[in-house]
């Protein structure tokens, strides 16, 4: 009995213990319903060629512009047409593809080279602290469009340069939130005795300090899948993206652009794809943190 | 003070030297500007004449040389397609920016203070909860979609306003809008939880232990110290600013620098791409260092 009332945070936490508790999760409409979405995003994205109805490619001259199988057209487009002919949700499913593998790229990209840079500058401190927290300022200040845009024109619009393109920028956060979790941790016990036996600082940055960041780090991963994306569309919507005839949600969107009085479809479904997906990455983040690390309001 | 200022400024003549030296090096990294002219017609005489006329014969160095010394005499190059000095083309555009991007600012930065500071006020009611909901809708929706969204119910379904361009007042109304919605939600939330903080602290109660109507007490103690937060978020924000403004005078086909920039990066036009970037550059950093001093202003524990 003594026990439980010592470690109230036991009882607060979980409601069950087992199986039990494991099967909450899927009680929690927060939880699932944004998981739900992003399990589609990877079906669709992993199954593309066996899911969608036609090629995503294929032009059809006499099937222009239909409309969605709800607004008078027929049921085998069901979300329509665009101007060439090519069917909307065949494409959505396929921008998917571009969606997800930007995104996770440039989350492993970012996140290792922005925790890295937030450990060395928190543990170290001094000189290289200051020089990396003055770059990461001026990083997080900078358009990251205008980057984008700077790449597309030297090197090409291509996938490669979309990722670059994100990650040149994107470490910015992780270094900043790491640094300040390893700011908390440095002269924390177990650190101060690691030092005193003797372990080396990449020893100890590496197997003392990590495995203490990796739940911010997660919880920062979570939510920036919906800036990625956004971002990623965003470049591609403006034409400094994944190129054409490749199908991605941004350039769908800016191919309906000049038909918005005729063909409302063309732009409309892409960028509801785009809002349901970065609402559920920023939604399960959310709920990610408060299950983690309710103290990281501010991220 | 003066002497931190000096040291600010060092840094950001440093700051700017790296980002002159990144682009330079880009530029060259990514194979022979020359090349992107050639057709199949052209000689190797002409293109050698180009690279001569270009000064890209001479050796990297020297071209580094030429290209800041450019800079510092504010002479950014000549477009490639237009040919036409960059300075004359971003001059003519950034009147329309600069009307658009201020009006979206006052109106999205002015929202997100009164409506964090209801919210803040008004915990976990109907309001609350309407204005979180807006919040997160502003996140998550792309802003080039939410503005086509809006052409299509304000201009093509109900005739109201113009589609696209500018000309009247009319022509203001959808970008203004637009840019302030994706401008609000970032703010918004951080003047909501900035503003909770405060109304928990010791002075907030003693002001109102004192007896101050209510209303001084939010919109002028509170306020005041919750406005802290915020300004530390203000070259991010800014950073929102230019570049909702550069996706949305696309959607709106407004002739401002953003439209400019991306026309230049459909034709490849070097130059202007990389003038516009290193003038936004500069800025940029220009406002993170009013920001670092306007931070010392309003909240004097920090001395730099």
């Amino acid at each position: 009995m003594d026990i439980t009332i010592a470690r109230p945070e036991l009882v607060v936490e979980g409601s069950g213990t087992g199986s039990g508790r494991r099967w909450d999760i899927f009680l929690q409409l927060n939880f699932c319903i944004p998981m739900a979405v992003l399990v589609l995003l990877i079906v669709a994205a992993a199954f593309a060629t066996q899911v969608s109805p036609y090629d995503p490619l294929q032009t059809s001259l006499s099937q222009r512009l239909q409309p969605p199988a709800f607004a008078g057209g027929t049921a085998g487009h069901v979300l329509g047409t665009d101007k060439l002919g090519r069917d909307v949700l065949s494409r959505i499913i396929f921008g998917a593809r571009v969606s997800l593998s930007v995104s996770l790229l440039v989350i492993l990209i970012t996140a290792t080279i922005g925790t890295s840079l937030g450990i060395l500058g928190g543990y170290l401190g001094g000189f290289v602290d200051a020089l990396l927290m003055r770059i990461t300022d001026i990083s997080l200040a900078f358009p990251f469009i205008l980057l984008g845009f700077l790449l597309a024109v030297t090197l090409g619009p291509s996938v490669t340069t979309v990722v670059l393109a994100i990650s040149v920028l994107g470490w910015a956060p992780y270094a900043r939130l790491i640094r300040g979790e390893v700011l908390k941790l440095r002269n924390a016990d177990f650190v101060l005795q690691a030092r005193i036996i003797g372990c080396s600082p990449l020893r100890i940055m590496l197997t003392h300090i990590f495995p203490n960041i990796v739940n911010p780090l997660l919880i920062l991963s979570t939510l920036s899948v919906g800036l990625i994306i956004l971002v990623e569309s965003a470049l591609s919507y403006l034409g400094a993206g994944v190129p054409p005839p490749t199908a991605t949600w941004g350039s769908m969107v800016s191919d309906g652009r000049g038909l918005i009085d005729t063909a409302w479809w063309i732009s409309f479904f892409p960028g509801l794809a785009i809002g349901m997906v970065v609402l559920s990455g920023n939604f399960l983040g959310d709920w990610l943190r408060d299950r983690l690390d309710p103290r990281l309001r501010q991220i | 003070m003066g002497r931190q200022l000096i040291i600010r400024l060092i840094q950001m003549a440093v700051s700017l030297l790296g980002m002159s030296l990144l682009i330079f090096v880009l530029v060259r990294a990514s194979g022979d500007p020359v090349d992107l002219m050639r057709t199949s017609t052209s000689t190797d005489e002409e293109i050698a004449n180009i690279r001569a006329q270009w000064g890209l014969d001479k050796s990297y160095p020297e071209q580094y040389w030429v290209f800041v010394s450019g800079l510092a005499h504010g002479d950014l190059g000549s477009s490639l397609i237009q040919r036409r000095p960059v300075t004359t083309m971003i001059g003519e555009a950034l009147p329309n920016s600069v009307s658009l991007s201020v009006l979206a600012f006052v109106l999205g930065i002015g929202l997100a203070l009164v409506l964090g500071v209801l919210a803040a006020t008004r915990r976990d009611t109907w309001l609350d909860n309407g204005v979180k909901f807006l919040a997160i809708l502003g996140q998550a929706l792309p802003g080039f979609w939410v503005a086509i969204v809006a052409i299509y119910i304000f201009s093509v379904q109900f005739r109201l306003l113009p589609t696209s361009g500018v000309g009247g007042p009319a022509n203001y109304v959808l970008p203004v809008l637009t840019l302030a919605f994706f401008l609000m939600p970032g703010m918004l939330r951080l003047v909501r939880s900035s503003m909770l903080d405060v109304l928990g602290s010791e002075y907030v109660k003693l002001a109102r232990i004192k007896g101050l109507p209510e209303r001084t007490v939010i919109w002028k103690h509170a306020l005041r110290n919750a406005l802290i937060a915020p300004l530390t978020a203000a070259g991010a924000i800014f950073a929102g600013l230019i570049t909702g403004a550069v996706i949305l005078e696309n959607v709106f086909a407004w002739p401002g620098v953003g439209r400019l920039l991306v026309t230049a990066v459909s034709g490849r036009d070097f130059p202007v791409v990389q003038g516009i970037t290193i003038m936004v550059a500069v800025v940029v950093l220009l406002i993170n260092l009013l920001v670092d001093i306007a931070y010392a202003y309003v909240d004097p524990r920090i001395r730099f």
